[in-house]
């Protein structure tokens, strides 16, 4: 497993980001999701050994982040983008990927030109690379920050909202970029539960700092079956309801006897688990 | 088929160019001419070895790569300092502009000592300390640096470069503060025995920074210091006993335990605790 994490505790203040989660990692593309303030950020922080948690035990590819020496070795072999890419204004494409370089310890000139020339391509940016980054629109700052993470091709992304301002074409060549890589192990979050479905060997759903559901995209979409269904009006027993492009009214929630079940999708799933048992959380 | 009237090198020339056998100034007239003249650009393009284009091209590289890198840490690695720590020590804005803060500084309190308030002397005593805490304090933020989270997930060690920021500003404020010191009027002493206390109250803040986070400890630090001098003054005691010999012995052993934090700290987060 490339990244294990055991009964971990973080709290912020009287705030519990996360409270005892536990989770295994392995090789391929796992989608965290979760709603805004459900531990993911911090999670994935603690992954990328940028924050330490006050409990539990975690390991990242085999190493403890809370020795100095196994936490600078698996920073050699990680790539991270945090969820704000802060970038240096006044620095152009290039320069501020070739500083990140630096700090990763590619010393030697030419390799490090080398590597910053294939990461810029790889995200599509070799035609802004001296361009400065206070030009930059929110898509291509987070394409940067990409490009920083791929530096020295990582055994291990993580990738905190990662498609986050992408325009559609960009988010096709992102699914692109990561879905052709299936020897890296690769931890996102996002609110999209569409790149999920798209990407992701796993999903795992985090609400209020704990795991609520661990398994594939079809599992999480089956583990609504019997749900989801639709109807010209909104209906009792409907915990969620919107009108759908067809004129229906889709429902989550306790159908009705003879109600028209629908297979359920991943959102709906998401929206079930999210949205009717944030409250009551159930470990896996 | 060459126009009359049209120079164009002849094909052993072209050729000649081409395998870098030229002399400089023959080899710069018929560059200059391929420079102007398409159809003799079509006429070399592809004679030129591979190997030979890789090798220009990455001294071309490395000659435009050398003057993109500031001066300044140009001047650095000459020094000797490592390529990355030097890099690494420049690159935050909010280094410069902790420098800027410095500078500013200094030259206010140097006018400040040169003004025509009461006691010039005891102005620049009270506020000389709190440049090189105030600067530092702004170096030493995390929260000021927009790139921490990225830099902080690469093996560089972060705690390391924190402190070498802190340093290059605290040095450049106390250099400053020095020239500004020039400018105080009468009692001498009070161009040396600000320096104690400027140590001692900045190494205070890099050791309570981790737990109170650097923002909180720079004002609490700062505001205990105010306190401090108004309360002494209150029972009448001039500012001059910053010059006293017990005091400054003081302000020495305060220094001596706020190091001692300041490494205790640098070692227990690079240890055990994550920056």
């Amino acid at each position: 497993m490339s990244v294990q994490v055991h009964g971990v505790r973080k709290r912020f203040g009287r705030t519990t980001a996360l409270d005892g989660l536990s989770l295994d990692v392995g090789g391929g593309v796992t989608g965290l999701l979760g709603p805004n303030g459900a531990g993911k950020t911090t999670l994935l922080r603690i992954v990328a050994t940028v924050l330490a948690a006050d409990s539990g035990t975690v390991s990242v590819l085999g190493r403890d982040p809370g020795d100095a020496r196994q936490r600078a070795e698996i920073r050699r072999r990680l790539g991270y983008l945090p969820q704000d890419v802060g970038a240096y204004n006044g620095f152009s494409v290039r320069e501020f990927v070739d500083y990140i370089a630096v700090l990763k310890e590619h010393r030697e000139r030419r390799a490090r030109r080398a590597e910053v020339e294939r990461v810029l391509e790889l995200v599509d940016l070799t035609d802004q690379a001296y361009t400065r980054v206070k030009s930059l629109s929110g898509g291509m700052r987070r394409r940067l920050g990409l490009a920083t993470a791929y530096l020295g091709d990582p055994e291990l992304l993580v990738l905190d909202e990662p498609a986050v301002g992408l325009d559609p074409q960009q988010r096709l060549r992102f699914r692109e970029l990561v879905s052709n890589d299936p020897a890296r192990t690769i931890l996102l979050s996002t609110h999209q539960t569409d790149d999920v479905a798209a990407l992701c060997r796993d999903v795992i759903v985090v609400n209020e700092g704990r795991v609520l559901f661990r398994g594939s995209p079809a599992e999480l979409a089956a583990s609504a079956r019997g749900r989801v269904w639709r109807s010209d009006a909104r209906e009792p027993g409907a915990e969620l309801a919107w009108v759908a492009g067809d004129g229906t009214t889709r429902m989550i929630g306790d159908p009705p006897p003879g109600a028209d079940l629908v297979e359920p999708t991943v959102e709906d799933a998401y929206l079930v688990l999210v949205g009717a048992t944030a409250l009551q959380p159930v470990e896996v | 088929m060459t126009p009359p009237g049209v120079w164009h090198p002849a094909e052993d020339l072209l050729q000649s160019y081409v395998d870098g056998g030229l002399p400089g100034l023959s080899a710069g007239s018929v560059e200059a001419h391929l420079l102007g003249c398409p159809a003799c650009r079509v006429r070399v393009a592809g004679g030129v070895e591979p190997a030979r284009l890789a090798r220009v091209r990455l001294q071309l590289d490395d000659r435009l790569d050398e003057h993109e890198r500031p001066w300044v840490e140009r001047l650095l690695v000459r020094c000797g300092v490592d390529e990355g720590d030097a890099r690494a020590l420049l690159a935050a804005p909010s280094l410069r502009r902790a420098w800027w803060l410095a500078v500013i500084a200094a030259a206010g309190l140097g006018l400040l000592a040169l003004g025509d308030s009461k006691d010039p002397t005891a102005v620049f005593l009270v506020l000389a300390p709190l440049v090189p805490l105030a600067t530092t304090a702004v170096a030493y933020a995390p929260a000021l640096d927009p790139a921490f989270a990225l830099v902080a997930a690469t093996p560089y060690r972060t705690m390391r470069l924190l402190l070498a920021r802190s340093l290059a500003v605290g040095a450049t404020a106390v250099v400053g503060v020095a020239l500004a010191a020039l400018a105080v009027p009468e009692r001498d002493l009070a161009r040396v025995v600000w320096l104690l206390p400027s140590v001692a109250l900045t190494l205070l803040v890099l050791s309570l920074a981790p737990r109170l986070g650097t923002a909180t400890a720079a004002w609490t630090v700062g505001a205990a210091w105010i306190l401090l001098l108004g309360s002494l003054e209150r029972r009448g005691v001039d500012v001059g006993w910053i010059a006293d010999t017990a005091a400054q012995l003081a302000w020495a052993a305060l220094s001596t335990v706020a190091l001692a934090a300041v490494t205790y700290q640098w070692h227990r987060l690079e240890t055990r605790g994550i920056a």
